[in-house]
């Protein structure tokens, strides 16, 4: 279903044309697009929307384009008409018109029957963003970093607090979230197409995102959609939407304390380095109290690493931890000393023993240890 | 179409001049320009987190010099009533006493600023003390270019550059005096009457809050 | 004499380079706007190029973040404030007075400023390459990341001061035409006879002077918060909202879109007549739908803004105004079909820009309504189909139409003819280009695409239609390098235009090509929207010169270049202050002093140079005023 839409109104939409190498030149394009369409999986498309807002956003969508595109195809269709048929021909004299008051009110209120019709709706889905959340309503504050995504669940954490996580938002299916959206230090955008069109999240100000259900279980990609820096491109993030009974699950694992690792075992080191290094900044829940830096419970969970930029492998968690600055654009801590500001994470091993805050074995006793923070 | 000879190339289509159309030109971009910097401050009314706002402004003293500058605007009025009538002492009197007035309301200001400055507003300070003292000085540096417009009117009238032929002059810089001055009675309409008025009733119900919990203890 | 005053003495000659750097003559400035936009354009193509190197493959390490950011940045602020703007003041410069039957501008000095203010401002700008790094912040800056605690770096200050002083020379051109065409026209010419491209440039010069105080006190608010610790954006400590920053730049930012697309619609409504050979359809109508247009631009600013939370109504009700606007649109492209219908289509290149251009805007405007419906708009904010729908309009739309005007009045500018037969071929591989580069964007957009990001990842499988679209990008760059191929024969191995190449109707065909400085050596008498095409016309020949010998014209004058250097050096001194603080002074107060001077070299300067004295005792044969 989909796929046939998107064909046919990229069809309309491509390059228009009095001559036969125009349209020629078009009708490719049109093919080259659909038949590349047709045979990508595109995580991040706003074209196949697996919850009811994305899918009522969808709907209007659908009608906007298809009407645009019948404009369209109908004004190119008579210029070409008019351009083949008026070209200039020997003992042509046009006859000199200065105007027609009644074609010209037609071309006037026509249009504004049409832009009616796309005036309702949209004015009906906003009155709808206005309605309150649901009594059982799974509530999400979000907190945009620079360049990482913060996740709160209020009432969920430990006494009643917050439940926090980062980068990779857990919510139930079926069930209507009501997102929250804060910002720490510039704008930045939450957006999960799939899910729920974008909404900003501006600093000083506090945004409620379109509420939605998730219809399929499954993994989203969302990502960062208002310029923030330097990393912008890698400030990403994914949306889990699980089973009821997963979720109950994740939400018991986040509030218990880690197992203590095997004495004598690399987890146990990574450990000790994890508490001299990393614990400043990064919590772990029943480890840690950290500030600034994402929540690192369960990360042994994660589907990535780095804001969503890179699976989660051994590999990438090492790299990760020794270098951050090789595998995102962000600043160097000794080059941004200002007050307000997140601190960022520290360069800690790059085979210089001047600089290197850590040894590699160290870097792999961490990595080991971040591993295996695991749901149980 | 046709080309007839000895048309004067001097007139405009409008009958204006050319310079003045300029000055209306110039003073309709100047409203969006003083729009903007009110429109900033009003967002910003009362948001300011920490420091004096509102309630440091002094209705009292502000009428005053908010009288002087309508005065300024009487003499503009006379000085070119007289160059047009050709009177050059009346003219070179009345634009001396504009020049004296606008100087004096801006001894007002400078006296405010200094005030605020005491009582710990400087532009550094809050939101308010940002966006009043960066809208209310930007009105000082155009009554300040007005007043430097005055004094070079009266002496280039000694020189005899400025005379009752070229009375329009005069009316040019008259024009964007008066616009001036209308800028500052929206601003101590909009800024001082309603928005210090309002601080100062809230002042007062704190106070006769304060009192009325005192009298119940 | 008042100009003994002056250390620099009235210049006379016109003849080289020193000619041209103190003319005052609006057809020299012209052409000094021109070709400075050419070069900016392709300054800024350059930076599209390599950007799209960049984005052709997934996880590319062409250039690193912070250098593609730069690109986006200047590309930007480039295309929009250093080569629309300027290409349209080229235009408004050469051909309204001749348009209107008038010797100059009204404030010829005033109209140097204007481009020695926007040359200087975009050098100043540019500059920053040499002494820190581009501007990485977005064409449209949003606060706070503009502001020092994100932004330490000294570029954000070169692009505040660039556009503050371009800015100021672009206002004081909008004065200049808004007088010149109220205040010039030759008698007869009624308002409701002047030339399209004369109406849209008096509406783009109101919307000038209205628009740019926003974005002025804009950068103002910006410049003082980094530089004297206010706090009008300050986010972290004084809690200052960041969309102040948005309104007031989108406030300037929305009609600015109008300033960029207006001339190149007036362009396209004087040359369908020409090649139609017939009138515009409804000319009322279409200068009514422009002024519509341009009063709605300054309501519907928030559109840009939808997602930022500014609560149902206001959203409803910008998005209501944004669908308005649609409405004046459609009328003018109606219009123009209408004007086609009936006539004797003769497919000479810039008929074929202008079509291309009615499609290709039609196209930017009809994806523009889908964004005005708010809830597509949540999907499409920030992503590649907004990057699509605003090349349409201004490269579809702006660079088209500019390009129709170039080849519709290169014969008026140099007396020869563009090659029509290189000119098609350019046309065709531009239209093709330029199709290849934008239309899949719209897809990118569907596909989840954000705007900005220097990189993607290959499991997201952009990468196929973003190589096309790089590919694309380079269709194009050939295209403009058969522009520079065609220009430079033309100018010089051309074929003679003669007066009026294409027989069209409106004034500046009626004297010879390329004009001689007065223009017109008698003022014509109008009587029609078509003056060339009235019956009598046909036989009318250019009058010869009267009797006391050419009109007098004002003399070329030092002080505007003077004047714009002082202004800009200023602005370079606050940037040196950072670094040093008493050299910056040190050129803050030298370069003020400059400024000063100039200004009070300039309003004591006479009309005439010494040399042409006795004229000044002439008022009557020196163009209306002179300031």
């Amino acid at each position: 279903m989909t796929i046939n839409i998107r064909t046919d109104s990229a069809a309309p939409r491509t390059g228009r044309a009095p001559t036969s190498l125009r349209f020629a030149a078009a009708a490719l394009a049109a093919v080259a697009l659909a038949a590349l369409l047709a045979a990508c999986d595109t995580p991040q498309t706003t074209f196949e929307p697996r919850s009811d807002a994305a899918q009522r956003v969808h709907t209007i969508y659908i009608f906007v384009i298809v009407a645009a595109s019948i404009v369209g195809f109908l004004v190119l269709a008579a210029m070409a008409y008019i351009l083949v048929k008026y070209r200039e021909r020997p003992g042509r004299v046009p006859q000199q018109i200065h105007g027609n008051n009644t074609l010209e009110i037609t071309w006037t209120v026509v249009p504004i029957l049409i832009l009616v019709a796309i005036a309702v709706p949209t004015i009906i889905w906003i009155a709808g963003t206005t309605q309150p959340a649901d009594d059982d309503a799974l509530h999400v504050t979000a907190v945009g970093h620079q360049w990482w995504f913060e996740f709160r669940y209020p009432g969920l954490g430990p006494d009643g607090g917050d439940l926090v996580t980062a980068n990779e938002l857990r919510i139930p299916v079926g069930r209507q979230v009501a997102i929250t959206l804060e910002a720490k230090d510039v704008i930045h955008s939450f957006w999960v197409p799939r899910l729920v069109g974008k909404t900003d999240m501006v600093p000083n100000r506090v945004n409620q995102l379109e509420k939605f259900k998730a219809t399929e279980i499954g993994e989203f990609y969302g990502q960062c959609a208002e310029f923030c820096g330097s990393a912008h491109a890698l400030m990403r993030f994914r949306v889990h939407v699980d089973s009821h009974a997963d979720f109950d699950r994740w939400v018991a694992s986040m509030n218990a304390p880690p197992e203590a690792p095997a004495v004598g075992s690399a987890e146990e080191g990574g450990l000790r380095v994890f508490r001299a290094q990393c614990a400043t900044c990064h919590t772990i829940q029943g480890v840690s109290e950290g500030a600034d830096g994402p929540n690192l419970t369960l990360f042994g969970d994660r589907a990535t690493v780095g804001a969503g930029i890179l699976p989660s492998t051994t590999a990438n968690v090492k790299e990760w931890v020794s270098d951050v600055r090789a595998l995102k654009p962000i600043p160097d801590p000794r080059e941004v000393p200002i007050e307000g500001v997140s601190r960022v994470m520290p360069t800690f091993y790059v085979e210089d023993p001047d600089k290197d805050l850590l040894t590699e074995a160290q870097v792999d006793q961490v990595t080991a240890y971040l591993q295996s923070l695991r749901l149980r | 179409m046709q080309y007839v000879t000895g048309i004067d190339d001097h007139r405009t289509s409008t009958g204006l001049d050319n310079r003045k159309l300029l000055m209306w030109a110039f003073l309709g971009s100047d409203v969006m320009f003083f729009g903007t910097l009110i429109g900033t401050h009003l967002i910003y009314r009362n948001r300011s987190l920490s420091g004096p706002q509102e309630e440091i402004l002094s209705i009292p003293i502000t009428t005053v010099s908010t009288f002087v500058l309508l005065m300024s605007s009487l003499a503009m009025v006379l000085a070119l009533a007289a160059i047009q009538r050709g009177n050059m002492g009346g003219f070179r009197f009345w634009t001396v006493v504009v020049a004296v007035f606008g100087s004096i309301f801006i001894g007002f200001q400078m006296f405010e600023f200094a005030e605020f400055a005491h009582l710990g507003l400087t532009p550094r300070t809050n939101l308010f003390g940002s966006t009043f003292l960066v809208m209310t000085g930007f009105h000082g540096a155009h009554v300040t270019v007005g007043i430097l417009w005055m004094w070079s009117l009266v002496f280039a009238s000694f020189k005899g550059k400025i005379h009752q032929g070229n009375a329009l002059q005069v009316e040019i810089a008259g024009l964007y005096w008066h616009f001036v001055d209308i800028v500052w009675i929206v601003i101590f309409g909009v800024v001082y009457l309603i928005g210090a008025y309002g601080a100062e009733n809230r002042a007062l119900e704190s106070v006769e809050h304060a009192a009325r919990a005192a009298s119940l203890i | 004499m008042a100009a003994n005053i002056g250390i620099l003495r009235r210049p006379v000659s016109t003849a080289g380079v020193w000619g041209w750097i103190t003319t005052v003559d609006h057809k020299r400035i012209g052409i000094l706007y021109g070709v400075t936009a050419f070069v900016f354009f392709l300054i800024g193509g350059i930076e599209a190029l390599l950007m799209r190197v960049q984005l052709a493959q997934p996880d590319s390490e062409f250039v690193d973040a912070g250098t593609f950011n730069a690109l986006f940045t200047m590309h930007g602020t480039t295309m929009v404030f250093m080569v629309v703007m300027p290409a349209g003041a080229a235009f408004f410069n050469f051909l309204v007075p001749l348009m209107i039957g008038a010797r100059d501008v009204a404030f010829p000095r005033l109209n140097a400023l204007s481009y020695w203010l926007f040359l200087f401002g975009a050098i100043l700008m540019n500059f920053s390459f040499f002494k820190a790094a581009f501007p990485d912040v977005g064409w449209f800056g949003y606060a706070p990341l503009t502001t020092t605690p994100y932004t330490l770096s000294s570029s954000t200050d070169y692009w505040v001061l660039g556009l503050q002083v371009m800015g100021i020379g672009t206002t004081a051109a909008g004065f200049n035409f808004v007088i010149t065409i109220l205040n010039l026209r030759a008698p007869g010419m009624t308002l409701m006879r002047m030339p399209l491209f004369t109406w849209m440039t008096l509406i783009v010069s109101f919307l000038i002077i209205f628009a740019f105080p926003p974005l002025t006190i804009a950068l103002t608010l910006l410049l003082f918060d980094r530089f004297f610790g206010t706090n009008f954006f300050d986010t972290v400590g004084a809690g200052a909202d960041p969309l102040l920053w948005q309104h007031l730049f989108w406030i300037f930012g929305h009609p600015e879109v109008y300033i960029l697309i207006l001339p190149a619609m007036g362009i396209v409504s004087d040359i369908l007549p020409t090649f139609s050979r017939k009138p515009l359809f409804g000319y009322t109508t279409v200068v009514f739908a422009g002024a519509v247009i341009a009063f709605l631009g300054f309501g519907v600013w928030a559109h840009h803004m939808f997602t930022t939370g500014l609560g149902a109504w206001a959203t409803a009700a910008f998005a209501g105004a944004t669908m308005a606007i649609g409405v004046p649109t459609g009328v003018k492209i109606f219009n123009w079909l209408a004007t086609l219908w009936g006539g004797s289509l003769q497919f000479k290149t810039p008929l074929l820009f202008a079509l291309g251009f009615i499609s290709m805007f039609m196209l930017g405007g009809l994806s523009g309504v889908m964004h005005a419906a708010v809830p597509v708009d949540t999907q499409q904010q920030d992503t590649y189909f907004i990057v699509a729908h605003f090349h349409y309009v201004l490269f579809g739309g702006s660079i088209f139409g500019l390009t129709a005007g170039i080849y519709y009045w290169f014969p008026k500018m140099t007396g020869r003819m563009l090659s029509e037969r290189l000119g098609k071929v350019h046309f065709w591989v531009m239209l093709i280009g330029f199709n290849m580069a934008f239309m899949p964007m719209h897809v990118l957009g569907v596909l989840g695409m954000p705007r900005r990001i220097y990189t993607y990842s290959a499991d997201q499988n952009w990468a196929g239609l973003n190589l096309f679209v790089s590919v694309g990008a380079f269709v194009i760059a050939v295209s403009i390098l058969l522009l520079i191929i065609n220009v430079l024969r033309s100018v010089r191995k051309g074929e003679k235009a003669g007066m009026n190449p294409w027989a069209a109707s409106t004034l500046e065909w009626a004297i010879p090509s390329p004009p001689p400085h007065y223009n017109f050596a008698v003022i014509p008498t109008v009587r029609s929207l078509h003056p060339l095409w009235d019956e009598e016309a046909n036989a009318v020949e250019p009058p010869p010169l009267p009797a006391h010998g050419e009109p007098h014209m004002p003399s070329p004058s030092y002080w505007p270049i003077v004047v714009a250097f002082g202004v800009t050096m200023v602005c370079g001194g606050l940037l040196i202050w950072q670094a040093s603080t008493w050299l910056g002074l040190a050129v803050i107060a030298v370069s003020g002093f400059i400024g000063m001077r100039g200004v009070y070299g300039w309003v004591f300067e006479p009309v005439a140079a010494e040399e042409h004295a006795e004229h000044a005792e002439h008022p009557e044969r020196a163009p209306a005023h002179h300031a």
